[in-house]
């Protein structure tokens, strides 16, 4: 469609900021290229230090700790160097280990789609200034609470006998309805629906706050153009929200896969069999459940790599090469 | 001329005018609306359960209500003491992470020096280590410094771990701010410091604002880094205080849902108190 | 929970699971309920110890008690009644979250920011911290350890070496049974073998009743097989035989044990329990209202089970075992621990010594939690039903299997033995990945406990 097109060049255009290297303010300000643009660097240098400052000594300092004693037999206390036996033995040679993977794999799969029904419900809110401080409380509501309790909820309703199948039953859809926690495939999608319906609300503030910065005079441009609904939304929006959608889909993979391990302990116990263990349920388990931190260590250095591995395009696109 | 560029993308997007929707925007209003109370009723079921549930007791088998759970939260004598240590603990927290993260956010989103999106793609990439990884470790060291069991340190190791999260959202949020804003303040003759804090902060006040809201959260349901960090009892948590409440013996689904969904009402006036700012925060900030 | 498993329970969400701190009682010190004389072993033991140090104690204590102060061992009464005892030691009792309790534990001895007194499991638990923990043989009398069967606290399972905590209470595993719905059925003496037990769920389901229900009401993926599995081995095998299978030195996929877990996977299959075991929450409420004739539980559950059953409520060993077996899986456990590091070891381990004494005990049992001390009784009807008959001459206890597994081990056994009940995988399967669990620790972690000696 021509309106969308030329509708993201303008957009493009004005975003538009020059990197550092190619910026040639001395030829708009006429002040002293040079000058501004290393005063500049030299403050941004000092404005990012608090923040590595702390991200070294509180995260980075005791994560590379951690990498050593992923090569040590640790229980807190006594560390014995045991080379890569935590990550050969107590991993790979662990038959679970693939079915492990496999479920962050499809736990990471999932978070797109995820975002997708938040960017939709945030475009959806966007049109309704009235109702939307109600919307949008109500879906920020699962947000304030803990995992254990959503996960003992969901665990009840997705019961052999509990209000997923009844519901099921009573619109005739009894054909559907299973015992959801003890399936090998639906106890997982039952843990990722869990999830979604918690994060629903982080999301649309994220994307509330990006479809904010949209320049009103473009969407009535396009309006008058015809585009409508999800036209409007895919053409014109998305373009100009792409870095809160990115920011979002991080969001969520990042907590998806490190901060959901008390949702899945109370949910299903990482179970039937291994079905709903992720990388981070093992971790938690094994370092905090049985207390062989060396162990554990090792699953978080491979969680790690596995996460990194799949965000790194996105976050090259995302972060460093956008614009 | 730099004026109309830069404020041009700030305003907020205001619904589309009612009037002017032709028959097929109508239809699609009507779709999402049902779509919205179709989510919402979804979202709310679960919560209506739990709400049921923590209203009844296992003694009273069957339909009659009790406040019996709710009742034995409030009896905690240590509750308020931990409420004070859980939103000093919030409040710390919030402060270290907004002040430091904007700066950082200031510094990657709009000021850029060389490397600094190497710096910020590493930093992005710390919110894929798990702390469960970490946490020991960290206990060891802030155990050698003899600051375990202290509140402000642990106000800081929140604001530390949750860093690169915080940096991710302010970057974000200030590399959609124009930069002839800064600029034009600039050739104003103001210092890099006087135009991110009288020029750009306040226009940052919807994203410090969310993410404020989400820290609170994070701090205020915490059970780790609380239970490793402040062992003590005149130091435990709100977090950590209802945990206790839970039988180890016998489990009492009533009383766990009690304890969660009290320990949820913070979080949610919070939100509730700021979520005004949250977007429509946005446009005010220009007016100035 | 006991052991490991419990461990990991423990350290998860323990509030969340039923856990209980079980342990069985060591073969050694006959946990006789009712019988003779308890102020007389009281009196003796704990005023020896007491007395001596009595003059020289002062400061202040600080405790950590795992779950709700007085959840499971009466801490505030034994408190009490320490203070009128020694009014000049003061005492600081701090509630922790059953939650990663351990871990919370393990931390603060690294950190040096570890309490005077902590509580303690004993086995896999007590194993793991010893080499933090003060030695109480140098302050309380063998014989006041021994009537308490304190020897799963002590290093090897002996009380002659190191001890480093004292149970206060002392649980059991059972299988609680309606004795109304079970003798409208003609049943009306309780199955005491495989066959009987069939034949009585074959009365039930009849009657449309479920059998042993099977679930958990507090969700968490599955139901507690370790309850369970203690019965199933020990039909299988004597306590040598799970000294020898914990050290690797015998297979867990032996045909014994194997035998046992084949007949127990087919309750389900013969429709004697639910079919949604691994995901039914309304066992507790199915027990209440008469629809479930059976469940396995601890001695913990009693008091829940008899608000709404009365006398109704009864509870026996599982009959899993072809021939008839009189075993009562039991433990002391439910202890406090000295730290090394205390400040005030003398009147830490007065403390000790005092809550295991025939006076503390009292407390304990007049709480109505179940007394470590032999020959205090329990103040619970149901509870003290039981213990008697397992008191009775040719009755010995056993210990509570999970509370010696190493954790991985702890690990497949509880899962897999859900995945059997549940029609998942093959009894060979999960005896085999507990075997190879087995194999995979290091010779340090494949402790001796000399449950059989």
């Amino acid at each position: 469609m021509a309106t969308g097109s030329a509708m993201s060049k303008s957009v493009e255009l004005r975003n538009r900021r020059p990197k550092p290297e190619n910026r040639l303010p001395g030829n708009r300000f006429g002040g002293t290229r040079l000058g501004l643009q290393s005063r500049r660097s030299l403050w941004g240098m000092l404005f990012a230090l608090p923040a590595l400052l702390l991200v070294v000594l509180l995260l980075v300092l005791p994560a590379l700790q951690a990498l050593y004693y992923s090569f040590t037999s640790w229980d807190g206390t006594d560390a014995q160097w045991i080379g890569l036996q935590n990550y050969t033995n107590g991993l790979f040679a662990n038959p679970d280990f693939r079915r492990i993977l496999l479920n962050n794999a499809i736990i990471i799969a999932s978070v797109p789609l995820e975002v997708a029904v938040a960017l939709a419900v945030s475009y959806l809110l966007m049109m309704r200034r009235r109702s939307r401080p109600f919307f949008r409380a109500v879906f920020f509501l699962p947000v304030a609470l803990s995992w254990v309790v959503i996960g003992l909820t969901f665990g009840y309703l997705f019961s052999s006998r509990g209000a997923v199948n009844t519901l099921l039953d009573n619109i005739g859809l009894s054909a559907l309805s299973s015992d959801w926690l003890a399936g090998d495939w639906t106890s997982l999608a039952a843990l990722i629906l869990a999830f979604s319906w918690s994060y629903l609300g982080i999301n649309v503030v994220l994307l509330s706050t990006g479809l904010a910065t949209v320049d009103p005079s473009v969407i009535e441009a396009a309006r008058l153009d015809g585009a409508g609904g999800l036209g409007m939304l895919r053409l014109v929006i998305l373009p100009q929200i792409r870095r809160y959608v990115e920011l979002a889909l991080i969001v969520t993979m990042s907590a998806a896969i490190t901060q959901i391990f008390g949702l899945i302990y109370t949910m299903t116990a990482g179970g039937p069999g291994r079905s709903t263990t992720t990388l981070e349920y093992a971790l938690y388990q094994t370092s905090f459940a049985q207390g062989n931190f060396g162990q554990g260590a090792a699953l978080g250095i491979v969680l790690f790599v596995v996460s990194l591995a799949v965000t790194a395009l996105r976050i090259r696109s995302g972060v460093a090469a956008r614009d | 001329m730099t004026d109309t560029v830069s404020l041009a993308p700030l305003r907020s997007a205001g619904p589309p005018a009612r009037g002017s929707t032709g028959p097929w925007q109508r239809i699609f209003s009507g779709f999402g609306l049902a779509v919205l109370v179709l989510l919402a009723l979804v979202t709310v079921a679960p919560i209506a359960y739990m709400l049921t549930t923590s209203l009844h007791s296992t003694d009273t088998a069957g339909s009659s209500w009790t406040l019996e759970q709710w009742g034995v939260l409030f009896q905690q004598p240590e509750l308020l003491r931990a409420i004070g240590n859980s939103a000093m603990l919030c409040v710390l927290a919030i402060i270290v992470q907004s002040v430091v993260g904007a700066l950082a956010g200031f510094a990657f989103g709009i000021l850029r020096f060389p490397g600094s999106q190497v710096v910020l793609s590493l930093l992005i990439v710390m919110m894929l280590i798990p702390l469960q990884t970490y946490i020991i470790p960290e206990f060891v060291n802030v155990g050698r410094l003899g600051l375990v069991g202290n509140v402000p340190m642990t106000a800081l190791i929140y604001a530390g771990t949750q860093m690169p999260f915080a940096v991710f959202i302010l970057t974000n949020f200030f590399r959609s701010l124009p930069d002839e804003l800064l600029e034009s303040a600039v050739i104003d003759g103001a210092s890099y410091p006087r135009a991110f804090i009288s020029v750009l902060l306040p226009l940052a006040r919807p994203a410090l604002i969310t993410l404020g809201v989400l820290t609170f959260i994070g701090v205020w349901n915490d059970l780790l880094v609380a239970l490793l960090f402040l062992p003590d009892g005149d130091t435990h948590t709100v977090g950590v205080l209802l945990a206790t409440v839970n039988s180890t013996r016998t489990f009492d689904i009533n009383q766990v849902m009690a304890t969660s969904l009290a320990s949820a009402i913070p979080c949610f006036a919070v939100f509730l108190t700021f979520q005004r700012y949250l977007v429509t925060g946005l446009t005010a900030g220009i007016g100035k | 929970m006991k052991s490991w498993k419990s461990r990991a329970v423990a350290l998860s969400l323990a509030p969340l699971l039923t856990l209980a701190a079980c342990s069985s009682g060591s073969t050694a010190s006959s946990p006789a309920t009712t019988s003779s004389t308890p102020a007389a072993a009281g009196s003796g033991g704990s005023s020896s110890s007491s007395t001596s140090s009595a003059p020289a104690l002062s400061g202040s204590l600080t405790i950590w008690n795992r779950g709700p102060i007085d959840d499971t061992t009466a801490l505030k009464p034994l408190i009490d009644g320490f203070k009128k005892k020694y009014p000049t030691v003061s005492i600081n009792a701090v509630a922790q979250p059953g939650d990663n309790y351990f871990a919370v534990l393990q931390a603060a001895v690294i950190g040096s920011k570890g309490p005077d007194i902590a509580s303690m499991f004993p086995g896999g638990y007590q194993v793991q911290f010893q080499s933090k923990m003060l030695d109480l043989n140098k302050y309380i009398p063998q014989s006041e350890l021994k009537a308490v069967g304190a020897q799963y606290y002590a290093q090897d399972g002996d009380l002659t070496k190191a001890t480093y905590g004292v149970p206060v209470t002392s649980s059991f595993y059972g299988l609680f049974y309606n004795r109304k719905v079970l003798s409208d059925l003609g049943v009306t003496s309780f199955p005491t073998t495989w066959t009987e037990l069939n034949a009585a769920c074959t009365k039930v389901k009849a009657a449309g009743k479920t059998c042993i229900g099977y679930g958990s009401d507090s969700g968490s993926g599955g139901f507690p097989s370790f309850l369970d599995w203690s019965y199933l081995v020990g039909a299988a095998s004597d306590l040598k035989g799970w000294d020898a299978m914990l050290t690797g030195t015998q297979s867990y996929a032996n045909p014994a044990v194997t035998a046992q877990v084949t007949k127990w996977a087919a309750l389900r299959t013969n429709s004697y329990t639910n079919q949604d075991v691994l995901t039914w929450r309304g066992v507790k409420a199915g027990f209440a209202d008469g629809s479930v004739a059976m469940v396995m539980g601890g001695s913990w559950d009693t008091p829940t089970y008899e608000k709404t059953l009365g006398a109704n409520l009864g509870v026996m060993p599982a009959p899993f075992s072809d021939t008839p077996q009189k075993k009562l899986v039991r433990l002391p456990d439910n202890g406090y621990d000295v730290l090394k590091s205390t400040k005030n070891p003398d009147a830490a381990a007065a403390f000790e010594a005092y809550i295991i004494s025939a006076e503390g005990q009292q407390l304990v049992a007049a709480a109505g939690q179940v007394p470590s001390r032999t020959g205090i009784a329990t103040t619970d009807k149901v509870n003290a039903a039981l213990l008697e008959t397992a008191a009775s001459p040719g009755w010995t206890a056993i210990p509570m299997f999970d509370n010696f597994t190493a954790p991985s081990v702890t690990d497949a056994l509880t899962n897999g033995l859900n995945s059997v009940l549940a029609g998942k995988s093959s009894p060979s399967d999960v005896l085999d990945k507990m075997d190879s669990a087995t194999k995979s620790l290091t010779a340090a972690q494949r402790v001796d406990y000399h449950l059989g000696s």
